[in-house]
């Protein structure tokens, strides 16, 4: 009877020990990748999101040339990649840490001003209308906003980030604690391996999971706010899915190599 | 040694069964409690996953009228050019395109989406930059001079009676209506201002001449 019992707390340690380790797999994954700040900043830049919106931010700022009378050229050098990775930064900083995702278009004016200025000058046209032309100034720095915060639409997501991450932290010492506690029990109680069904287990789940979201969904078509900005996403879904492949053929091997060493030595033995 | 070798895959595949048997168990139970949300979310991001569908049928499908239910059968593919707009007394001949964002109207006549098709007895509106090629010379138009729309389908001849500056939010002005096949045409105003005109000069037109192609 007491084997009995022995035998079936044993397995239902190491499964709710898998279910705790599987949690804190998926919540640490989550909170080093979409809920980690310098991740996803470093994302933007692998994937050549500054590349595409530099291209994508001319390219909308010249719909507004026509209709104002002037040419591209007073569109030339009013802002740089630079820029708008600094700018980023400060959004995406906002972002995770709740303040405000105003960026500061100051400069971007001044420049196109200049370059206004310097074109009128050089074609000898009066403006009449000065209130036009501030109007056209502040158009053409409200695209490049637009362009960078994403139209605002970031304080949605913003809301959603801030709450969700404390829960993640909570849920990650919760797992923690109950994974260091379950494994003790199993060890010193039961006296049994801790490792190796748990991650083999967590693995086979993970894998099953990745097989399911790469056949039901289909990541490379997903458009949702404009092509960088999916493109973007696309490509940082595509790399969290393979990261936790990796993950879960580590724990994998891991348990593998577990259990040959813990029976090559005690053949030693 | 092959002994301990076999005992040792004995023990991976004992576990391996275990684990596969937990993660089974876990799935069965996942997909009873939360299987129809899963799948619900599943549709929702798919909604938003964009196949975009080859040509290669499209090319043969011709815009053409239907004079009986006075419609158009194969509506234009948005972006693309069904017509070409003249006005002989202010020098315009110019492609009208299907669509009227800032991208498509760079290179012509804007047709709003949102109105209807020359000889569908209702609003069309058209929309277009203030330049020399387009519309620049539109505050120029008189009343009871002549719009030529000839589209790919039929050509059809707007009289103008009416014109009026309007501000850039004012959608009352360009409202759509059933009762009467009305062309209207709007371009931002001053056109000689440099930056960002807050007006629009809005021309309005009635039907007055159309010929089918059959």
């Amino acid at each position: 009877m007491k084997t009995r019992i022995k035998i079936i707390l044993n397995y239902l340690s190491k499964f709710l020990l898998s279910i705790v380790v599987l949690g804190f797999v998926l919540l640490a994954t989550l909170r080093l990748t979409f809920f980690n700040e310098s991740y996803m900043l470093k994302q933007f830049e692998k994937t050549g999101y500054f590349d595409q919106l530099t291209e994508e931010i001319l390219n909308k700022m010249s719909n507004y040339i026509i209709q104002s009378g002037l040419e591209k050229e007073v569109l030339e050098d009013i802002y740089t990649k630079d820029m708008i990775k600094e700018d980023m930064h400060t959004v995406i900083t906002a972002l995770y840490h709740n303040q405000s995702m105003k960026i500061d278009t100051s400069k971007l004016k001044q420049n196109l001003e200049n370059n206004v200025d310097s074109y009128l000058e050089k074609n000898n046209i009066k403006v009449d209308d000065q209130e036009a032309l501030d109007r056209f100034v502040d158009q053409i720095a409200d695209v490049y906003e637009s362009k960078v915060n994403l139209s605002g639409s970031l304080n949605t997501i913003q809301k959603i980030v801030v709450k969700i991450i404390p829960f993640i932290n909570i849920g990650l010492i919760i797992t923690g604690i109950a994974i260091v506690a379950l494994a003790l029990f199993v060890k010193r109680y039961l006296k049994e391996d801790i490792i190796t069904i748990p991650f083999l287990t967590t693995g086979i789940l993970i894998l099953v999971g990745c097989y399911f979201f790469n056949s039901k969904i289909n990541v490379n078509n997903i458009l949702i706010w404009n092509e960088e900005i999916s493109s973007f996403l696309t490509a940082v879904l595509s790399k969290l899915i393979s990261q936790l492949k990796i993950t879960a053929i580590i724990l994998m091997i891991v348990a593998i190599l577990k259990t040959v060493l813990s029976k090559l030595f005690s053949f030693h033995k | 040694m092959l002994k301990k070798i076999i005992q040792i895959f004995e023990v991976i595949a004992k576990q391996l069964a275990v684990a596969f048997f937990f993660a089974c168990f876990l799935i069965v139970i996942v997909n009873l409690l939360w299987g129809d949300k899963l799948n619900l979310y599943v549709s929702l991001v798919n909604s938003i996953a964009i196949v975009e569908k080859s040509d290669s049928n499209d090319s043969n499908e011709v815009t053409s009228f239907d004079s009986i239910k006075k419609r158009l059968v194969n509506y234009p593919k948005w972006g693309t050019i069904w017509a070409t707009l003249k006005i002989p007394s202010i020098n315009v001949e110019a492609p009208v395109y299907h669509g009227d964002t800032l991208e498509i109207i760079q290179y012509g006549i804007g047709h709003y989406a949102g109105s209807y098709f020359p000889g569908e007895g209702a609003s069309i509106i058209f929309a277009a930059h203030n330049s020399r090629e387009h519309f620049m010379r539109l505050p120029q138009l008189k009343i009871g001079e002549k719009v030529i729309v000839e589209a790919t389908y039929g050509t059809y001849t707007y009289e103008v009676y009416d014109t009026k500056i309007i501000k850039d939010t004012d959608t009352e002005s360009l409202k759509i209506q059933t009762d009467e096949e009305i062309l209207m045409m709007y371009t931002c105003y001053p056109v000689n201002v440099i930056g960002h005109k807050d007006k629009r000069y809005l021309v309005y037109a009635k039907l007055v001449g159309e010929e089918h192609e059959n």
